[in-house]
């Protein structure tokens, strides 16, 4: 990162934390999200750089953990060692809802499955943090996964690598908006901890090319934007 | 003569008829001459049964119609002594037709065969062979449970004879088995190791039995008290001899009676000797140390069953200490702990070690600051000072009052936005900031989430360049300084990056003081002055200097 060249160390989070990210959240294009798991399996909720609150300089205005009638995150509390009480999360339990100056609502989610241990009340009073320090104290929440399944967990969300190939392959299309294109990518023939590794990403107007019925067996993915 | 009286006759009487050996009955007599149960067994069993044949009126006169009497009887449970440990089974066989069996039906031979010049000779032998230094002993003795039942039913039956007599005993007045087995052998086994027998003595001797055959007879308990017998950890019955006293307790007398045999039946066999174990009561050695590594845990790591970094403040100071006092165990605590990649200067930090069962206890101040030199002499990555032997107690100080103590720290500290010396200047002017600390990330997974209130008293800041300075902070012990720096997801509120209005980070930790005045200083001796086992640089005190950065890679240090 930028910063280690600064300090000639690396951060608190690289020091302790691996980078875990789920991209287009529940479809929603660039609703990215990063999970900071640190080693000691520990997991904060952050909002990834490209998710769109950030990336259009959007203003907050309201910030809400209340994700239902019935369910408020900022009632959570845990007690002991064991941290009874907690609310249990799964992949896609939202943890709260942010409102922008333009009217559009953003829903940020758990990502991973796990007990919720604390969330950030501080966003609610300063939502500026949120913007200016989306990674540390502008977090969303705190989750404790289970200790069995702490290696499991990440398995559906992408590395950091994996993360910069989405981010730069969404860059290249960006010209390409507003039409209707056929993407093509092509597997590895190994499934690497649940996650593709592409050989080939092709980008085809539909209009040019058919895709051929027998190239879906090895081009298993299609997407469109 | 035997210290009994006209009342004592009918108990006796009733014991000797149920099968109650010698030892057993003087007991339930609650006679309290220790010299009466070291008398030879044969010699007391036929004083007492001469006691029991003699009739009431003539008890204060004629005693030669005493001595008549005595004879027979006399005789003939002689007889049955000698022939019980006869290996001929005919004979035997014989015997016990006579008289059923010779073993006592409350002590099941304890008080009979384990109480001899032979037997103190084998707890002896045991003793020597496993090469102890002791300077005085104490026996301890672990009986069957079910000896508890068979001493209930014997006592119910010396009950029912004093109820019909209108005597009151208390069943706390009876002398104890173990009581009674402890005034015979600690003499004899005292004789044969050529040390005192005391009851405070460091050195346990423990002589455990069993009878496998009477094993069966606790199991009505658990039908009439189930609450009292629990599975638990570690024990392979529920019959344990706690379980078993606490069950009699609540017992009533009918209930044992129709359950119980009153007296108990007769064994056929004997006791069992079960082992013999000696156990030293533990040795605690105190001192402080200095870890000079930033790679150096304080305990073994390990994660996932898989060791991290080689070697722990723990093992370094341990190993010489194990060796020294042989002991087989240890139990290491200190006045707090340091992270790993922070080293601990100054004075040093106060620990305690509590040796198990160790051989060899007794060393001299030469000897330990021998100790001290070889603990030292074996790494340069720890140095320890004051080493000493302490008491139990005495280790308490250490963690007494330990959340009222100040520690001082020295820390390197970068910053982001490029700093001038006047600006990290406000800092040494700061008193007794309250700081709110959430427990930090790092240690949220094994401790409960809380917010504590913390103090630093004092910080004294010191300009190295423009992205770093050195901070010195004295603190409230419990204050997690590397979360105070870089605000721990601003969860420790204010914190430096608040302070300093920019983000700031710890490279480098030092652990400068623990103000824990125990344990007391041991001044070096004269010929120890200026001579030293470590390296120069091992002795710097100093806080972290811009060559203690570049030559620890601080990729590794956190
Ligand atoms: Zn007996």
């Amino acid at each position: 990162m930028e910063d280690t060249e600064i300090r000639g160390a690396p951060s608190v989070i690289d020091r302790y934390f691996t980078k875990w990210y789920k991209t287009d959240l529940k479809g929603k294009p660039c609703e990215d999200h990063c999970v900071l798991q640190h080693s000691n399996r520990i997991c904060v909720i952050t909002l990834a750089e490209t998710h769109p609150l950030l990336q259009k300089g959007k203003a907050i205005k309201s910030i809400s953990y209340q994700i239902s009638s019935a369910c408020s995150r900022l009632e959570n509390k845990v007690s002991g060692k064991s941290k009874r009480g907690g609310q249990f999360l799964t992949e896609l339990a939202p943890l709260c809802r942010i409102t922008s100056t333009d009217g559009e609502e953003f829903t940020i989610f758990s990502c991973v499955r796990g007990r919720l241990l604390e969330v950030n009340a501080d966003i609610l009073t300063r939502p500026n943090l949120l913007l200016e320090k989306p990674s540390t104290e502008g977090y969303i929440a705190i989750i404790l996964p289970k200790f069995e399944e702490s290696k499991s967990i990440t398995e559906g969300l992408l590395t950091r690598t994996e993360y910069e190939d989405v981010v730069s392959k969404r860059a290249a299309m960006k010209g390409l908006r507003n039409h209707y294109w056929y993407i093509t990518m092509q597997c590895t023939d190994a499934w690497e901890g649940g996650r593709a590794k592409w050989h080939t990403c092709n980008i085809l107007e539909p209009k040019k090319k058919k895709v051929q019925k027998g190239e879906l067996s090895t081009r298993r993915q299609f997407l469109y934007l | 003569m035997l210290p009994l009286k006209e009342k004592d006759r009918p108990i006796v009487r009733a014991l000797l008829d149920a099968g109650c050996c010698a030892r057993c009955i003087l007991r339930f007599c609650c006679v309290s001459l220790q010299s009466a149960y070291r008398q030879n067994y044969e010699d007391l069993t036929c004083e007492l049964q001469s006691f029991a044949d003699t009739r009431e009126t003539s008890i204060s006169g004629d005693s030669a119609e005493k001595e008549q009497q005595d004879v027979p009887p006399c005789k003939k449970i002689r007889l049955d002594i000698e022939k019980g440990g006869d290996e001929d089974g005919k004979d035997v066989k014989e015997s016990a037709e006579k008289t059923e069996s010779n073993i006592c039906v409350v002590c099941l031979g304890v008080l009979q065969h384990f109480c001899d010049k032979d037997f103190a000779k084998k707890i002896a032998e045991t003793v020597m062979a496993e090469k102890y230094e002791f300077h005085s002993l104490v026996l301890s003795v672990s009986l069957p449970a079910q000896l508890s039942v068979r001493e209930h039913s014997a006592w119910l039956l010396v009950k029912k004879e004093m109820r019909e007599k209108t005597m009151c005993l208390g069943k706390d007045d009876v002398i104890q088995v173990k009581e009674a087995y402890k005034w015979i052998l600690h003499s004899l086994v005292s004789q044969e190791l050529g040390v005192p027998a005391l009851a405070k003595s460091l050195f346990e001797v423990s002589v455990g039995f069993k009878h496998p055959e009477t094993d069966g007879d606790c199991h009505f308990l658990a039908a009439t008290c189930s609450g009292c017998f629990k599975p638990a950890k570690n024990k392979q019955s529920v019959f344990t001899r706690m379980a078993v006293v606490k069950a009699l307790e609540k017992i009533t007398e009918e209930s044992f009676r129709r359950k119980f045999s009153c007296p108990p039946k007769r064994p056929t066999t004997l006791c069992a000797l079960q082992e013999i174990q000696c156990l030293h009561v533990p040795v605690f050695v105190a001192g402080r140390y200095n870890k000079f590594s930033r790679t150096l845990p304080q305990t073994p790591w390990v994660i996932d069953g898989e060791r991290r970094m080689e070697s722990s403040v723990e093992e370094l100071i341990t190993a010489p200490l194990l060796s020294a006092f042989q002991a087989e165990g240890f139990n290491f605590s200190s006045s707090g702990r340091e992270d790993v990649d922070v080293r601990t200067l100054g004075n040093g930090r106060p620990f305690a070690v509590e040796l198990l069962n160790p051989h060899k206890a007794q060393f001299s101040t030469e000897e330990v600051h021998q100790l001290q030199e070889t603990i030292n002499k074996s790494s340069s990555k720890i140095r320890v000072r004051d080493l000493q032997i302490v008491t139990r107690e005495a280790v308490g100080h250490m963690k007494e009052g330990e959340e009222e103590k100040t520690k001082s720290y020295c820390a390197l500290i970068w910053t982001q936005r490029p700093i001038e010396e006047n600006d990290i200047e406000f800092l040494n002017d700061i008193k007794d900031l309250n700081i709110a600390q959430k427990t930090p990330l790092r240690v949220l997974h094994r401790r409960p989430l809380a917010v504590r209130q913390r103090v630093i008293h004092t910080m004294s800041a010191q300009y190295r360049d423009s992205h770093h300075f050195c901070l010195q902070l004295r603190t409230q012990a419990g204050t997690y300084i590397k979360e105070f720096v870089h605000g721990d997801f601003g969860r420790t509120r204010p914190n430096l990056c608040d302070l300093m209005k920019t983000e700031t980070d710890i490279l480098e930790l030092d652990v400068e003081s623990v103000d824990v005045d125990w344990p007391p200083v041991i001044p070096e001796p004269e010929s120890q002055k200026g001579r030293s086992s470590l390296p120069e640089h091992q002795h710097k005190d100093t806080p972290p200097s811009q060559e203690d950065i570049q030559c620890h890679p601080l990729g590794s240090l956190f």
